[in-house]
């Protein structure tokens, strides 16, 4: 008898065997009566292996192996297979070194099969090969009538591990046209071979994979369904399972969560039980938080990634997933504003294990998301050093070209901010939509565009703006079923129609958003898009819904969130009501008490700066111009002058230069727009703000010449 | 034939079906039932078509309702027939029960399986060991025989076995130890330990053998002796009016070793004069072998028919397979239909009903659905592919549209013996429901179809 020698915890076996153990686990379990099972194999190396994994999962029993010189007779063989104290089933092996033969075994076996069941009171796992059980079932006819099962644990020939078709792509470095030139070669493939081998089944799996990148869902969920079909049939449940879970991944981008939920619970995670195999267990329940993050339900998410999926990661010693899964606890905790933390966990938790790993990529990918999170808090130059320095350089060097396009999507990101709006469009148009075009990525590709959208609206553009949106983004959205994506490009184009006036266009696409959000059981899209819809009444001026919807039904949801940008912005809304109803004071308490605190607390430089500026428009509207001023120049310039947020310093200029006018200094107010306003204002391109600093210093210069003492000459 | 709980646990009033699958999963294959008294059993008989098992109680000389023995036979050899897993073992227990009644016979049964070595089964040795069996019977009834009627067999045991040469180390063996009270209980000890030599191939095997062989005669009359004063010793006792012998397990034997019971030896079989119900490989009965003229009777129990000839379905079979179905698993258990279709796919055979049963379980999560039973009749299709040559399938589709006895010859007896051709017994034969699903059948069934188009 050997100790088996398989972790716990692990599937060792080939996946096309998983079903065949199920079932023989099945009905194993409390089994102590004899019971025929007839195991066939091909290899006896791989047999051992079997055998050492049935004896760690069904507990140790007897192993009985006839040697070429051990016994003649079956009344030996069966003392043996008789004795013993161990719980587990009997398994008998090497048959063909029977001394007499396998024929005389087979016939004495079937002769005396009541006394082998009666000796061998423990299930018999019968190892054979199938040449030799298709003897068995001719010669031994009725021990073969006594079977309850017959489980193949056969190696697959070498022919079922090939097919005609060239190897498959490497999706991160494929050009869309490559990929695209696979799949039709894929599908030409499959059509051609109707009746899949297990070799074919991988191919129709790739055919998925590749749809997905190429955003055909909805033919790659069919590639997938084909293929789950196909892997039932020829009873591989693990390999079905995973294939479950790339559906699943399908159903959660076109915003089907329950049923992805359903599936990664029902379908895939109780398959991995019952296999015993924790991994994978681990890695549904890590998709399931996905989905509960999706839907803000962050404490669940939390738990089941704190309980479900790290401890097995820990066990495993999986240093890579155990990262990743940190990373996405990182995720949870910059939707809640705790940036410190997320941030201490990229930097402590994740960066030093791909480093230690050599996981040049990954190591690149979460360099990218510490840029985020200091984007979020203003230290634009870091993030940029970051993207341009450690990200951009690495996904080029490994010829990720995908990667690289996003990467420089995201410098794009900052320079837009910063108000460099050419730059951003530049890169935009000729550095990252040419690559998501040739790599196919319609998703990716349709998300650039919303951004060239963002900038074009910026500008002004907002006929373009629209333009995009509505026939090179929405299309796209509803022909990948990504209906989160989707509600988000149309409360995009109500953000147009918005700053266009048409208020009740915009109010009624936000409505529509509603019940989308509500679906996917995005609560905190849903509470933004109300606060959308709040803004419009406000600018309707019915400030009471709007004040009702932001404290009952925005307000709550963040804090429930624990999401304290998003928290600090509504208040900061608020405080906007309460000022349009004239409530200064009290706007005035929701700002310093309960906005710049939490901006304070999260470290975010920008939106503390924005917010100590409306601070200033209420005290200037109350007279404080002194304070104002103060506010102006030392606690909201200088910020945006570190940011290198242009836009937002060319704001808090002109409105600095207004409360200098104010208090009655119209040649400073003049000089601030004449020499800093209006040529950022020029940069930027945003033709409005030229307008608008053109009107002020025409304003300005005619005050002053009215004011000045009139020449004699004149 | 199968047997979740043990069978000391059944009560039939007390029987419920298990209604928790995981109860369904312990059935077992490698035990018959004991007829009537395992609440499992169910009586298959009206559902077997025109078998009758009047007709073999007849020719054992019983008849009426309730049992009345006619016509009291001094001997009789029948040969009871049946395909594996059709229900003999089951069936013959059921006929020592109810046959074994004071008005009636006292049975000795013997499983030849169980108690002897079929590895390499003689005539000698199911002799010696009935004769065992029967002594052990009427000391576990405390039937008592007088010793003078048991005087012939000792002497035979003393002449032929202590005092030959060969044999003397045996009868020490036997005699040494305990001192036995002699007649029976030292006859009886004597036939045990020949049975334990004979079983377990015993260096005295050979020796014993060769030892009735040479004296068989003496041996005989001395047996024949003994069933006579057992005959009158159970009437006394009433116990039963003759002494009946029914040997299960020779049923296994194969080839050679069957031909030699039953056809070379049958002679010596013959001199016990008794009443002896063997089983028998039903393989013999389609053989050009002079089995019928050896054995006064062969009643073969066929498959439970499930459906006529034309393909309708008759009711009483169709009844019998979900009441066995459901004795092993409530009907709560089954979705809709589904029950249907697994009796359906048994063909009437019992055995693989719960083999089928025992597929879908594999499949099933907490009750049985469409799905379970539709992979556990593709896994039964598969497995015939061990069984079955190419030209089998078409060979099975032409049997199929026959409505009478198909032929005899070397590939129907081929596919009745791997239970790919089931025999019914209103005299026609079908192809097993699970080879009908595979795509080779239906080729076949295709080409035969083309063929005759043409």
């Amino acid at each position: 008898m050997q100790q088996g020698s398989s972790t716990a915890g692990t599937w060792d076996l080939l996946s096309e065997h998983s079903g065949a153990f199920l079932r023989l686990q099945r009905l194993l379990v409390g089994r102590s009566s004899f019971a025929l099972f007839f195991l066939t194999y091909s290899d006896s190396a791989y047999r051992e292996k079997v055998a050492d994994f049935l004896d760690s999962r069904l507990g140790v029993g007897m192993r009985v192996l006839i040697g070429p010189d051990v016994w003649s007779g079956t009344e030996a063989l069966f003392v043996k297979l008789g004795s013993g104290q161990q719980t587990g089933p009997a398994q008998l092996a090497g048959i063909e070194h029977w001394p007499e033969g396998i024929d005389n075994l087979l016939k004495r076996l079937n002769l005396r099969r009541g006394a082998l069941a009666e000796r061998c009171a423990r299930p018999l796992l019968f190892w054979i090969s199938e040449r030799q059980l298709d003897r068995l079932a001719n010669y031994a006819a009725d021990l073969w009538a006594w079977r309850s099962g017959v489980f193949d644990f056969t190696l697959p020939a070498d022919s079922m591990r090939r097919n005609s078709i060239s190897p498959s792509l490497d999706r991160r470095s494929a050009s869309g046209a490559r990929r695209r030139e696979r799949v039709e070669e894929l599908e030409r493939y499959l059509a051609d071979h109707p009746r899949w081998r297990p070799v074919d089944i991988d191919l129709a799996v790739e055919l998925g994979d590749l749809l997905v990148t190429l955003g055909s869902a909805e033919k790659a969920d069919a590639a997938y369904r084909a293929a789950r079909t196909a892997l039932r049939e020829m009873d591989d449940p693990r390999r079905s399972a995973l294939v479950e879970g790339r559906i699943a991944d399908i159903l959660e981008m076109r915003g089907e969560l329950d049923e992805a939920l359903r599936i990664r619970r029902d379908e895939e995670i109780p398959v991995y039980q019952r296999l015993g195999d924790e991994r994978p267990v681990a890695i549904a329940e890590g998709g399931i938080a996905d989905i509960l993050q999706k839907r803000g339900d962050l404490d669940e998410a939390m738990r089941v990634r704190l309980e479900h999926e790290i401890p097995v990661y820990q066990r495993f010693r999986d240093e890579r997933s155990l990262a990743i899964a940190k990373g996405k606890i990182a995720d949870i905790l910059e939707t809640r504003g705790d940036l410190d933390e997320a941030l201490r966990i990229r930097r402590a938790e994740q960066i030093p294990v791909f480093e230690r790993l050599g996981e040049a990529h990954s190591l690149a990918v979460v360099k990218g998301q510490v840029a985020d999170i200091l984007y979020w808090r203003g230290d634009l130059d870091e993030a940029l050093r970051i993207r341009r320095e450690e990200q951009i350089p690495v996904f080029g060097r490994l010829g990720d070209a995908h990667s690289l396009a996003i990467a420089k999507g995201k410098v794009a990101d900052i320079l837009q901010t910063r108000g460099d709006l050419d730059e951003a469009l530049r890169i935009r148009k000729e550095e990252e939509i040419p690559v998501l075009k040739r790599l196919g990525d319609a998703r990716w590709l349709a998300i650039a565009k919303g951004q060239v959208a963002e900038i074009i609206e910026l500008r002004g553009d907002l006929d373009e703006a629209l333009r995009i949106r509505r026939e090179e983004q929405i299309p796209v959205f509803e022909r990948l079923g990504d209906i989160r994506e989707l509600a988000i490009a149309k409360v995009q184009v109500a953000d147009i129609l918005q700053t266009r006036g048409d208020l009740d266009g915009a109010l009624r696409i936000r409505r529509e958003q509603i019940p989308v959000f509500e679906r996917l059981g995005d609560i905190r899209e849903l509470a933004i898009a109300k606060g959308q819809v709040a803004d419009i009444l406000e600018r309707h001026g019915d400030l009471d819904e709007a004040l009702r919807i932001r404290r009952e039904e925005q307000i709550p949801v963040f804090e429930r969130l624990g999401d304290q940008r998003a928290l600090a912005i509504a208040k900061g809304q608020v405080a906007d009501v309460l000022q349009a109803r004239g409530d200064l004071d009290e706007a005035l308490r929701v700002r310093r008490e309960e906005q710049i605190p939490i901006f304070e607390r999260i470290e975010d430089a920008r939106s503390l700066a924005v917010a100590k500026g409306q601070v200033a428009d209420i005290l200037q509207a109350r007279g404080d111009l002194d304070e104002a001023l103060r506010i102006r120049r030392e606690e909201q310039i200088p910020v945006f002058e570190r940011l290198g947020d242009v836009r937002a310093l060319v704001i808090a200029q002109g409105q600095m230069a207004d409360i200098l006018q104010m208090r009655g200094d119209l040649d400073t107010a003049l000089q601030i727009y004449e020499r800093d306003v209006l040529p950022a204002a020029h940069n930027l391109g945003n033709s409005q703000a030229v307008e608008h600093a053109r009107e002020r210093i025409d304003w300005l210069r005619a005050q002053l010449l009215s004011s000045r003492p009139r020449s004699r000459r004149s | 034939m199968d047997g979740g709980r043990s069978v000391s646990e059944h009560r039939s009033d007390t029987w419920a079906a298990p209604d928790d699958i995981w109860e369904v999963s312990q059935l077992r294959f490698d035990e018959a039932l004991d007829g009537e008294r395992d609440p499992r059993w169910v009586d298959t008989i009206a559902a077997r078509g025109s078998y009758q098992l009047r007709y073999l109680y007849r020719s054992l000389g019983v008849d009426g309702d309730p049992p009345v023995l006619m016509a009291a036979h001094e001997k009789g050899y029948t040969l009871f027939c049946g395909h594996r897993g059709c229900g003999k073992s089951t069936e013959l227990r059921r006929i020592r029960n109810e046959l074994d009644h004071p008005d009636l016979y006292y049975v000795v049964f013997a499983d030849a399986a169980q108690e002897l070595d079929v590895n390499n089964l003689r005539y000698q040795d199911i002799l010696f060991h009935v004769a065992g069996k029967l002594m052990g019977r009427l000391e576990e009834d405390g039937i008592r025989i007088d010793r003078e009627h048991l005087r012939r067999l000792e002497q035979w045991f003393n002449e032929r076995v202590v005092l030959q040469e060969e044999t003397r180390a045996f009868a020490a063996d036997v005699t040494s130890g305990a001192r036995v009270e002699p007649g029976m209980p030292f006859l009886g000890k004597v036939f045990g330990q020949i049975s334990t030599a004979l079983k377990t191939n015993n260096t005295h095997k050979e020796a014993l053998r060769r030892t009735l062989q040479n004296y068989f005669t003496d041996f005989a009359g001395a047996f024949n002796h003994l069933i006579e004063a057992a005959r009158d010793a159970v009437r006394d006792a009433k116990k039963g009016r003759r002494v009946l012998f029914v040997v299960d397990g020779t049923d296994l034997l194969r080839d050679a070793d069957a031909r030699a019971l039953f056809e070379l030896d049958v002679h010596q079989l013959q001199q016990v004069r008794g009443v002896f119900l063997y089983c028998a490989p039903i393989h013999l009965i389609y053989e050009n072998i002079p089995i019928r003229q050896n054995f006064d009777h062969i009643f073969k129990l066929p498959m439970i028919k499930i459906k006529e000839a034309d393909g309708s379905r008759n009711e009483p079979g169709f009844s019998a397979m979900r009441e066995i179905l459901h004795r092993r698993a409530a009907p709560g258990l089954f979705d809709e239909g589904v029950a249907d279709y697994l009796i359906e796919h048994s063909g009437g055979h019992p055995r693989d009903l719960l083999r089928l049963l025992l597929g879908a379980f594999q499949r099933a999560d907490d009750r049985f659905d469409f799905e379970s039973v539709r992979m556990a009749v593709r896994d039964a299709a598969s497995e015939f592919r061990r069984t079955l040559q190419t030209g089998d399938y078409e060979a099975l589709a032409r049997l199929d549209s026959l409505l009478h006895t198909p032929p005899h010859d070397d590939q129907t007896r081929n596919l009745l013996y791997n239970l790919a051709l089931l025999e019914y017994n209103d005299y026609f034969c079908r192809s097993h429901p699970v080879i009908r699903t595979t795509e080779a059948y239906r080729a076949a069934q295709g080409r035969i179809g083309s063929a005759a188009g043409e």
